[in-house]
């Protein structure tokens, strides 16, 4: 925030668009706390070092492609910031052709050469199986439903991979049924929710059918955000650095428009929040 | 919700009418014309004009038939959200930030720049041009579509006091932003303060009902309170409603630049934290604070890091600031007889959940109404950028109701 010590003085405006770019594809900002978070504190290193940070919603993939067209057209931003990017991205490839300098959120197999910030799913699943392993959950039930439900599904399916047989994904979500699916389950049980506002919901669900959380099972998010650490009971999650990963993107950006060389960051790795519900 | 009571009071002509059908239309999702007769209280005839006038400027468009009540189907109306746009600019020392929605409130793209720090406001204000070309470039949006910029800034509406002149830093009070900004940008500009323009945001978006009161505390560098009654912003005699900061705490407190004594910012700011911090000894050193007045805020996000992380003296620091908060906050209740409070803005990004512990704590425990009704306490994700967003949603309202106030029902 030393928005005051910088030195880079007032950046220049013409037509183009300059500064960092972004663009998000549907309503991420508002669903997805992670995002969210991740998004705002890149926003805040990228323009506390001078430069304007934009962020643009669509509503697909084809018309994210249209937009770096666009930006390509009208001069292009000092650079853009992916996430997250896949092997073999369209995205990265097409800014790559287009000549628009790129950074990556990823995976370390993925986009050699494309500066990046790298992801370490393998440790963050080990981090939630040695967790429930501490505690002592026996069954390991998964809820998918709500925001977290359609992001992160590599880190997901490696979690539960090494969680082995005892995770079981439920087809019914709904806090009721799952309330239910606890009651037949093998105690201790250990659920995770989608996110934190599902998990309330199925608090609420398992206290109704007379058991407790977190003594006779306990509820995990599969996302931290403000919910998990206000509601009552605190709700424990899988931390996933996301303000620390923004600003580690904002670091490496910076690097970039600055015509540093090629660099990947290793992100911080995420790990269980251990708050009052599990 | 309570649009039906502003049609009524506003009467069947003008553009008001226009602005008033156009929000009903927005808040019902889809709508026929002869439901719009019977929400509005205006004749069929009067409906069916004013419909297509606002088909004609692309405001509204025919989506699909209803189900019929004998007869011919009837057409269903709905907004088209993305023929028109709103800017909301939060003027913060640490970050401009800019939120675009469009007509119907979704978030379109968001500019993040640097703060207005040490910069004098004509300056800001010349900034601020460029960057919104840049952000409307960005987003391939014709300035034609934008209906207006809302700002969030700090400080009073002084109105016709303002100076046209560019100040230094310290004057953003006595500045005419307003004014500056409708002339560099050549778009209509509505000014509140970041408080308001957080509640507003929180109604606008929040699907609230429009029976429900509520405040929204706010904090940045100092303090404010935008406060909602019947879903309608309470503005009084000068616009200048909820200067919470400026509450007394303690009447032989120490002395505030406002001329009072003992005001809760100088108790529980920022900068309050931070001159104590400064006193506790090695805090300075082991959490990298300078205690310079251009730093104060970066200073307080990492006492508010070190307090949502457990250190013992950084949570004291925060309870202190948090207790003096939480008396205003409750002293607010009282007054208004509230269910439900928003505390908002990147003062709580760090330590917020100790704010709202400690805030909870006071308002459920002490409330005079708390064995009639709950009262509660939600912190918003500052993450979320309420001031902005809730600034454009301002632009929107002012475009979509000019003049218009949603009434008491
Ligand atoms: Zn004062």
């Amino acid at each position: 925030m030393r928005a005051r010590s910088v030195s880079r003085g007032v950046p220049h405006y013409g037509e183009q668009m300059n500064g960092v770019g972004l663009v998000l594809v549907g309503d991420v900002l508002a669903a997805d706390p992670v995002i969210s978070a991740l998004v705002h504190s890149l926003g805040e290193a990228v323009s506390e070092a001078g430069l304007p940070f934009l962020a643009r919603v669509v509503d697909d993939a084809d018309s994210e492609l249209d937009v770096y067209h666009a930006w390509h057209a009208s001069g292009a931003p000092d650079a853009v910031v992916v996430i997250p990017a896949e092997a073999d991205d369209a995205r990265v490839a097409l800014l790559t052709r287009l000549r628009i300098p790129v950074v990556a959120l990823t995976h370390e197999e993925h986009l050699p050469g494309v500066s990046a910030v790298v992801l370490d799913d393998d440790a963050a699943a080990d981090e939630l199986a040695a967790f429930l392993d501490r505690r002592g959950y026996r069954d390991v039930l998964y809820a998918p439903d709500g925001a977290g439900a359609s992001d992160a599904s590599d880190l997901r399916d490696s979690a539960f991979a090494r969680l082995g047989g005892r995770v079981r994904a439920l087809d019914d979500a709904t806090p009721q049924a799952v309330a239910r699916a606890v009651a037949e389950a093998v105690a201790p049980a250990a659920v995770v929710a989608a996110d934190a506002t599902a998990a309330v919901a199925i608090i609420a669900a398992i206290r109704e059918t007379g058991r407790s959380v977190p003594g006779d099972a306990g509820v995990l998010s599969w996302n931290d955000s403000l919910l998990c650490r206000t509601s009552d009971p605190t709700i424990t999650a899988l931390d996933r650095r996301a303000t620390e990963i923004g600003r580690l993107l904002g670091e490496c950006v910076l690097r970039v428009t600055a015509g540093g060389e090629l660099g990947r960051l290793p992100a911080p790795r995420a790990g269980v929040a251990a708050r009052e519900s599990a | 919700m309570a649009q039906v009571s502003v049609v009524k009071q506003i009467g069947p002509s003008s553009e008001k009418t226009r602005g008033a059908i156009l929000d009903l239309i927005r808040s019902s999702g889809t709508v026929s014309r002869n439901e719009l007769v019977e929400l509005s209280g205006l004749t069929g005839a009067s409906i069916t004009r004013i419909v297509k006038a606002l088909i004609e400027a692309g405001l509204v468009i025919e989506t699909g038939y209803g189900d019929s009540t004998g007869g011919k189907r009837p057409t269903l109306l709905e907004l088209n959200p993305r023929s028109r746009y709103a800017v909301g600019l939060s003027l913060d020392d640490a970050h401009l930030t800019y939120a675009v929605t469009d007509l119907g409130g979704r978030l379109v793209g968001r500019l993040v720049t640097r703060g207005t720090g040490q910069e004098a406001p004509g300056a800001v204000i010349e900034r601020v041009a460029g960057e919104l070309e840049l952000l409307l470039a960005g987003l391939q949006i014709d300035r034609a579509s934008v209906v207006g910029i809302g700002v969030a800034g700090a400080g009073l509406d002084i109105r016709s006091r303002a100076e046209r002149a560019s100040l230094n830093a310290e004057e953003w009070e006595n500045f005419a932003v307003r004014d500056a900004l409708a002339a560099s940008s050549g778009l209509p500009v509505v000014r509140e303060n970041d408080a308001a323009c957080a509640a507003i945001g929180q109604f606008w978006v929040g699907r609230l009902s429009a029976s429900q009161d509520f405040a929204t505390l706010y904090m940045a560098t100092g303090f404010g309170c935008g406060i909602v009654e019947h879903g309608s912003l309470a503005r009084g005699a000068s616009s200048n409603v909820g200067e919470i900061g400026h509450m007394v705490l303690e009447v032989d407190g120490p002395p505030c630049w406002c001329g009072s004594r003992g005001c809760l910012e100088m108790l529980a700011a920022p900068r309050r934290v931070i001159s104590d911090a400064m006193a506790v000894e090695g805090l300075a050193a082991e959490l990298g604070l300078s205690g310079a007045e251009a730093d104060v805020r970066h200073d307080f996000s990492a006492v508010g890091r070190a307090a949502a992380q457990g250190h013992t003296a950084c949570v004291a620091l925060i309870e202190g600031s948090a207790r003096y908060v939480a008396q205003a906050t409750l002293s607010v209740v009282n007054l208004l007889d509230l269910d439900r409070v928003y505390l908002a803005g990147p003062g709580f990004a760090e330590a917020g959940p100790i704010y709202l512990r400690v805030i909870r704590d006071a308002v459920g425990g002490l409330a005079r109404v708390r064995d009639i009704h709950r009262v509660e306490v939600v912190l918003s994700d500052p993450a979320r950028d309420a001031a902005a967003v809730g600034a454009a949603s301002l632009a929107l309202q002012q475009s979509l109701t000019p003049h218009a106030r949603v009434g008491r029902s």
